[in-house]
């Protein structure tokens, strides 16, 4: 009863005044990311992303005022799930942005979008909810997880006869060489999966040497990419065997790699050499704050804000309805680090892939683009049902 | 599959093996002689990675930052036994157990406070960056100063135990300890003697890891796994059995992670053997392990004759 009274009576107050925008609320919106376990760092960069452009704009999306509430769902898909209905139930936001893990993602994907609550992933992609499961209340502002190796198999299409491919023995392993293997027009002269707890490679390396292939596709989680790469360096195989990568690589390891990185080959949708205005914008904003250069989770987050921003804008700040909002998301937003935004009819973003290498400036080192593949669709994109 | 192939590997096999024989040898004796299972020996081996990494990062020069991280972990082990383990000698296992868990915990934090959560990285000695070409394959040259570095502590550590009065104490504290207490050898010196030394042991063997690795809190949770393996194999409390039940796990596990694949792919369906290659090579330590236990339970070398 309390509740019929409370809603007539703010229903009445809104309805005296010019319209939603004068005395408004803040916009809700649900922040959930990992912050805590494995991806804690990945988890951090792209809420920094996304904060800084709310800091950027006085809080404000929109030009309405907003309340983020940040939730950790410490990588485990049953307190996600609790977070999600808390969110929904308790303080009933309409939004719920952030998503780092696709296990999350595969977890919090049906309970948000099934009460029709807007789902902006500004991290996770998974297949799935690329195809048959795709949602018209989800939207993503990384990219497919897929698509990050399927570039590396274009790019090497024509360079390279021969690849082997070594990756990590569980899922995202095997979908990151699916994905290279999907694009990948060459021979696979060899496929080798290892343990996630091995940390030492050098069995390994001592068999890429034998198998003499033209180049290497390597996937396998951060640190464990990042010892790779090192004793690959060690072995003094960068220069004769080049190394093909995708995940672990970017503008924030490579400090700590350094000569063991530089000619290594990496596909990603973002980098810091990206050369868009908004990019550069981050970048010095994010540099000046944080004193180290951005990951492309980052880009990603803030891509999320940016996207929010217009869409708000566009219908005024009244995100209760639903479709004139959806509409308004769907039409994606200028102004992004990767330029346009637009959406692919999964509601993925159909954007530029790029390889980017690591190369040494003088004494300084730094990513840099080699190769642009514009307009690039996920390979998802049809088995969803969505127009 | 070549000879020079399976020359590498039974060499990367060796590097492996001796990595866990640092690691074993000061377990091997903790346990052996005090009765003690100790399951924060890899946080020691992280302690010397760790202090290494940051002694690098500051001095420059890996020798240095070796001896001190070496002489570091010597101190941690020595206050960790006299603090706190020596408490816990006469208690029962399982208490031992969960304290040294307990401990594996603290020292996780306990790094994670100071360096954080993302890895450490440590360069490799500017005079050991370079590789060298073997059986036509090239070799890290930083490998072999392990292999060199680990026989020589190995050589250092057989001399002081069969050739000095300090090495007969220990050997005859790990066939019986209560005989030699009775006969009037101060066992508690020994305790805290072979405590600190595997501690110093361990951290050298972090030392040595921390340029192949990446330094990272509960690094040495999975190593601990392959070092247990090592001691159950080649006898508890026996330093022999340590050694050749670290060259032998080393070089199946290696050997069996680099041509086991490729094998069940000449047996197998593909598809299988993709899957199944990468797991039976995993398990194929355990499974010798098991092996060597049914055939000779108290191990390939053991310290105590019944």
């Amino acid at each position: 009863m309390r509740k019929i009274i409370s809603t007539v009576v703010v229903g009445l107050s809104l309805g005296a005044t010019t319209g939603p925008a004068a005395t408004q609320e803040p916009i809700k919106i649900g922040y959930i990311g990992d912050f805590t376990g494995v991806a804690g760092a990945l988890a951090e960069d792209q809420y920094e992303g996304f904060n800084l452009f709310l800091e950027q704009h006085d809080g404000k999306l929109g030009g309405f005022p907003v309340r983020v509430i940040r939730e950790d769902s410490q990588w485990k898909p049953e307190v996600a799930t609790q977070l999600v209905e808390k969110l929904i139930e308790k303080d009933q936001v309409p939004i719920i942005t952030g998503i780092t893990g696709s296990n999350i993602m595969m977890a919090v994907h049906r309970p948000i979008t099934e009460r029709k609550v807007f789902l902006i992933s500004s991290g996770a992609g998974p297949s799935p909810v690329a195809g048959k499961g795709c949602s018209p209340y989800a939207f993503y502002t990384a990219r497919q997880a897929n698509q990050i190796s399927e570039v590396v198999g274009r790019y090497a299409n024509g360079k390279y006869n021969n690849v082997m491919i070594l990756a990590a023995n569980y899922q995202a392993g095997k979908d990151v060489a699916a994905g290279f293997k999907r694009t990948f027009e060459g021979t696979i002269v060899e496929e080798n999966y290892t343990a996630l707890t091995q940390p030492d490679f050098s069995a390994e390396i001592a068999q890429i040497q034998v198998t003499a292939p033209d180049a290497v596709f390597v996937f396998f989680p951060p640190a464990l990419g990042i010892n790779f790469t090192r004793q690959y360096h060690q072995a003094g195989l960068n220069a004769t065997i080049p190394l093909l990568t995708t995940g672990f690589l970017d503008d924030q390891s490579l400090p700590s790699l350094k000569d063991a990185a530089v000619g290594v080959h990496v596909g990603e949708f973002w980098m810091s050499s990206v050369d868009t205005p908004a990019s550069k914008a981050l970048l010095d904003a994010f540099k000046k704050k944080f004193n180290r250069m951005p990951a492309n989770y980052v880009a990603a987050g803030y891509d999320s804000a940016v996207l929010l921003d217009a869409a708000i804008r566009r219908v005024n700040g009244d995100v209760a309805n639903q479709e004139a909002f959806r509409a308004a998301l769907k039409e994606g937003s200028e102004g992004t680090t990767r330029g346009k935004l637009r959406f692919n009819n999964n509601n993925f973003p159909i954007q530029s892939m790029y390889v980017f290498a690591a190369e040494k400036d003088g004494g300084d080192y730094r990513m840099k683009t080699v190769e642009t593949f514009p307009d690039q669709q996920d390979s998802y994109h049809q088995e969803c049902p969505l127009p | 599959m070549s000879m020079s192939l399976i020359a590498a590997q039974l060499l990367n096999g060796l590097q492996l093996g001796i990595l866990l024989f640092l690691m074993s040898a000061g377990l091997t004796l903790v346990m052996g002689i005090m009765n003690f299972a100790n399951l924060a020996h890899g946080s020691l081996y992280m302690i010397g990675a760790y202090i290494a990494a940051a002694l690098h990062a500051m001095t420059g020069s890996f020798v240095v930052s070796a001896i001190l991280a070496v002489a570091g972990t010597l101190v941690v082990g020595y206050l960790l036994e006299r603090l706190l383990l020596s408490r816990l000698y006469g208690v029962e296992d399982l208490y031992q157990v969960l304290a040294t868990f307990g401990l594996i915990l603290v020292f996780n934090q306990t790094v994670k406070i100071i360096w954080g959560q993302a890895p450490v990285f440590m360069s490799t000695p500017e005079f050991l960056s370079g590789t060298v070409t073997l059986f036509g394959l090239s070799y890290p040259s930083y490998r072999f100063a392990i292999i060199v570095a680990g026989l020589l502590v190995g050589l250092g550590l057989y001399l002081a135990i069969n050739r000095t009065r300090v090495g007969m104490w220990i050997r005859a504290g790990a066939s019986d300890r209560e005989m030699i207490a009775a006969l009037g050898v101060n066992i508690r010196l020994v305790n805290t003697l072979v405590f600190a030394i595997g501690a110093a042991l361990a951290g050298f063997a972090g030392v040595m890891a921390g340029p192949i690795l990446s330094i990272q809190p509960g690094m040495g949770e999975p190593i601990l796994v392959l070092v247990l393996v090592v001691i159950v194999t080649g006898g508890i409390g026996s330093i022999r059995g340590a050694f050749y039940g670290a060259l032998v796990v080393g070089i199946v596990d290696t050997i069996g992670r680099a041509f086991l694949p490729a094998i069940m792919r000449a047996l197998l369906d593909p598809e299988i053997a993709r899957g199944a290659g990468p797991a039976v090579a995993s398990i194929l330590i355990y499974v010798f392990m098991a092996t060597v236990l049914a055939l000779k339970p108290n191990g390939l070398f053991p310290a105590k004759y019944r």
